[in-house]
């Protein structure tokens, strides 16, 4: 290791985070106090008292519903007024409130107010703490994944929340061509890879092609709503339906017992991953006119099977699309894998195993090759990987793509693309713009990133504005913009204006909180004591 | 007295006619500028150059092209591959070599460099430096980037600077005629070499910028013709006047 910092890689999961480092030459996860390799994303706000991080935190979900944040990855970097986020207003239980700055914040019935960035920072800071337990307090460089398919400003929230928790951000690296990583680093095979990673909250598909060394992501596709949660509220429904026809009573009226039927049946689903059927059992599950009832019901993988269809269906369209862009046929495709806990799900591999026609590797746990990868990401970067395998290839290069198109909102609702889906990153691309009206002293420019073809139907990144224009006729001056997405895929925005060769803006981030919105986060959580359950000195 | 040094300088880009004319013509050298090949063989009539400076991607695009300036002349003649910057001076040389070439210089050459190159040639000229082995165009991971810090930074401030000035094929260093093979073999070529991620440890931070520049160029440049599709647009864009 070199002196002064420690390299380690973080998969910030939906429901589940986890952290890997490289140990004596190999990628190895890092466990807790209890030997627990992943963390739950969970975040308890008790009235009083400290704040609960982890797996203290999800114990929380059932008795404080309304106090306990879980899935703040649906949410970071987005705008309120995002249809997502209004729906996501409706399934959880925790009260969701605009910021300032038009971002997202929880507010739960404690009293607690906190951005999703704090919440995030609350988890990344808990999960790094494993690493300062095992390799002391020096200071930590991490490279943190994200989906895939995570847009420019949902990226630009996710290396803030880093920086907030006191983590030096190497990198921002998309999760599934971080698990390619972790498949292929042993150097043995070429060939194009096929990653399917179902999580418990996005869905992302990329294909890799490695050769001598160099991962290069040919295409990529996904859904930030389509995740293992969903197959446990769909079951979890279908229990809840069936409680009520027998009876008579609706679990779903209260959060607290619905939140326990939730909790249940996930364990009931992961434990399907390896039975035939097994029993969702809670006591005093709910209160009907004669007192409490408990509730035990037997759940087969065929019910499982059924719920989940719709979703591995989507999945495996998704994968056709992500195929077709990048004019791979599936007999060229070499290896699939699998990652994220969805996978676990018995029909999910079968149904992968069918659509490619070949077994998926499982020589890396789907739960852990995210942060393996990345792990493995954050030592190439620093040049720390020593004591490498012999048979690791002497240069591995990640040449990764962007998710969705970038372009700028044109008159009329179209869009005008500056960058398409799957263009290699890091890129800019140039383009002049001239003044179209007399003594006009400004140029405004709206920021979108989708793939529709109407304005409307794109996310708007922000507004970039060149100012201060001298006054001149029509078309008299001419701009020259340089829009640029850096390594970590967040774009920015360069203008220079040619008659004078002044540059108006320089690397101007289009989405992200202000430093002093930074500044603030990272007093704030200095100034909330909690508990991570990680044993942190 | 002995009679001037006759270069002649094959390429297809006027800024490096230009660029060698002035190098080696302030040496008191008779240097005869050529735009292509076939131009370059016709108007040689009544020219015995001592050496020939050839673009390098001209050779490429045909391998015989060396072994047929050769047989232009029945005085011995030493070629010089000249190519835009490679990562490696030495793989430069080699594949130089392996193309039938008596030396390498880099575009655009120091004086120096290319004084040496001159020397190497003409002395050399008696034979041809054919190997046993065929020309191989194929990415050399293991060899690249150069372990010489020096030769990188060399290598990183010859292509930026002049890197607005190269199109999508140049800036691959493919020919305009390249496979789609070749292009993605040449579009990982370039990243192993100026991916920011690549791990430069003896570079300083405005070294590893330029890196940085560079490798958004290379993206620019295989986004317009790494796809059959993007490729036809890029082409039709520039056959447009203006």
């Amino acid at each position: 290791m070199a002196k002064g910092a420690t390299t380690i890689g973080i998969d910030l999961g939906t429901t589940n985070s986890a952290v890997a480092a490289i140990v004596s030459g190999m990628p190895t996860v890092l466990l807790d106090a209890q030997k627990r390799s992943t963390m739950p994303s969970v975040v308890s706000f008790p009235e009083s008292g400290v704040t609960l991080v982890g797996h203290e935190a999800r114990a929380k979900l059932v008795d404080a519903p309304h106090d306990t944040v879980y899935s703040v990855k649906r949410l970071i970097g987005r705008s309120f007024t995002e249809p997502a986020v209004r729906a996501a207003r409706a399934s959880l239980p925790y009260e969701i409130v605009q910021d300032e700055n038009g971002q997202v914040a929880v507010h739960t019935r404690s009293g607690h107010v906190y951005s999703v960035v704090e919440v995030s920072a609350m988890i990344l800071h808990a999960i790094a703490s494993r690493a300062r337990r095992q390799f002391g307090p020096a200071p930590l460089q991490a490279v943190i994944t994200v989906p895939a398919n995570f847009n420019d400003a949902q990226r630009e929230y996710t290396r803030v929340a880093g920086k907030v928790a006191g983590l030096d951000v190497l990198r921002i690296v998309n999760e599934p061509t971080a698990a390619a990583l972790a498949f292929g680093f042993d150097g043995k095979k070429d060939g194009i890879v096929a990653v399917y990673d179902f999580g418990g909250g996005t869905f992302d598909i990329s294909l890799v092609e490695i050769k001598g060394g160099v991962y290069r992501v040919l295409s990529t596709a996904g859904d930030a709503f389509l995740g293992g949660d969903d197959v446990d509220v769909a079951l979890a429904g279908q229990i809840a339906d069936r409680f009520r026809r027998e009876q008579r009573i609706d679990l779903r009226r209260s959060q607290a017992e619905w939140q326990r039927l939730l909790f249940a049946t996930e364990r009931a689903k992961c434990e399907l991953a390896d039975v035939e059927h097994t029993m969702v059992t809670i006591e005093e599950a709910g209160f009907g006119e004669s007192g409490a009832v408990d509730l035990r019901m037997k759940v087969t993988r065929n019910d499982l099977a059924g719920v989940a269809y719709a979703f591995v269906e989507r999945s495996i369209e998704l994968t056709h699309k992500c195929l077709q862009a990048a004019g791979v046929k599936l007999a060229d495709v070499n290896d699939v894998v699998l990652c994220g806990g969805t996978t676990r799900v018995p029909l999910v591999a079968s149904a992968v195993a069918e659509f490619f026609g070949r077994a998926p590797r499982r020589d890396v746990d789907p739960m852990h090759a995210v942060a393996l990868g990345a792990s493995l990401h954050a030592a190439l970067l620093t040049g720390q990987w020593v004591n490498r395998p012999k048979t690791a290839p002497a240069t591995s290069l990640l040449v990764d793509v962007l998710p969705h198109s970038i372009g700028i909102a044109v008159a009329g609702g179209g869009v005008e693309w500056l960058l398409k889906s799957n263009s290699v990153v890091p890129t800019e691309e140039k383009r002049r713009f001239t003044t179209w009206r007399d003594g006009q002293d400004d140029m405004r420019f709206v920021l979108l990133q989708g793939d529709s073809p109407h304005a409307a139907e794109n996310t708007r990144l922000g507004e970039f504005v060149v100012p201060d224009l001298r006054s001149a006729k029509a078309g008299q001056i001419e701009i020259e913009v340089s829009f640029e997405v850096d390594v970590n895929g967040i774009l920015c925005v360069t203008a220079l204006d040619l008659d004078s060769k002044r540059e108006t803006s320089r690397r101007l981030k289009i989405s992200g909180p202000s430093a002093g919105d930074v500044a603030k986060s990272e007093k704030r959580l200095a100034a909330t004591p909690r508990d991570d359950g990680e044993g942190e000195p | 007295m002995t009679p001037p040094l006759v270069v002649c300088v094959v390429s297809a880009s006027s800024v490096t006619r230009a660029l060698f004319a002035s190098l080696l013509g302030s040496k008191g050298t008779d240097v005869h500028p050529f735009d292509a090949i076939p131009h370059a063989l016709a108007g040689m009539v009544g020219v015995v150059p001592d050496v020939v400076v050839l673009e390098a991607l001209l050779a490429r695009a045909n391998p015989e092209t060396i072994q047929r300036l050769r047989e232009a002349w029945t005085a011995p003649v030493g070629i010089i591959l000249a190519d835009r910057a490679y990562a490696d001076e030495r793989r430069g040389a080699e594949e130089s070599r392996s193309l039938g070439a008596n030396a390498f210089v880099a575009i655009p050459p120091d004086a120096g460099a290319l004084a040496e190159a001159v020397r190497v040639a003409q002395g050399d000229s008696t034979r041809s430096a054919i190997s046993g082995s065929p020309p191989s165009l194929t990415p050399d991971v293991e060899s690249s980037p150069p372990v010489d810090a020096e030769q990188m930074a060399r290598y990183v401030e010859r292509l930026w600077s002049r890197l607005y000035t190269l199109d999508a094929y140049q800036t691959l260093r493919v020919s305009a005629e390249a496979t789609s093979d070749e292009i993605r073999n040449a579009f990982r070529e370039r990243a192993l070499e100026f991916h920011p991620d690549r791990f430069h440890p003896n570079l300083d931070a405005a070294a590893r910028e330029r890196i940085y520049q560079i490798f958004k160029r290379v993206s620019w440049a295989f986004r317009k013709v790494g796809d059959p599709k993007a490729r036809r647009e890029y082409e039709s864009g520039r056959r447009k006047p203006g």
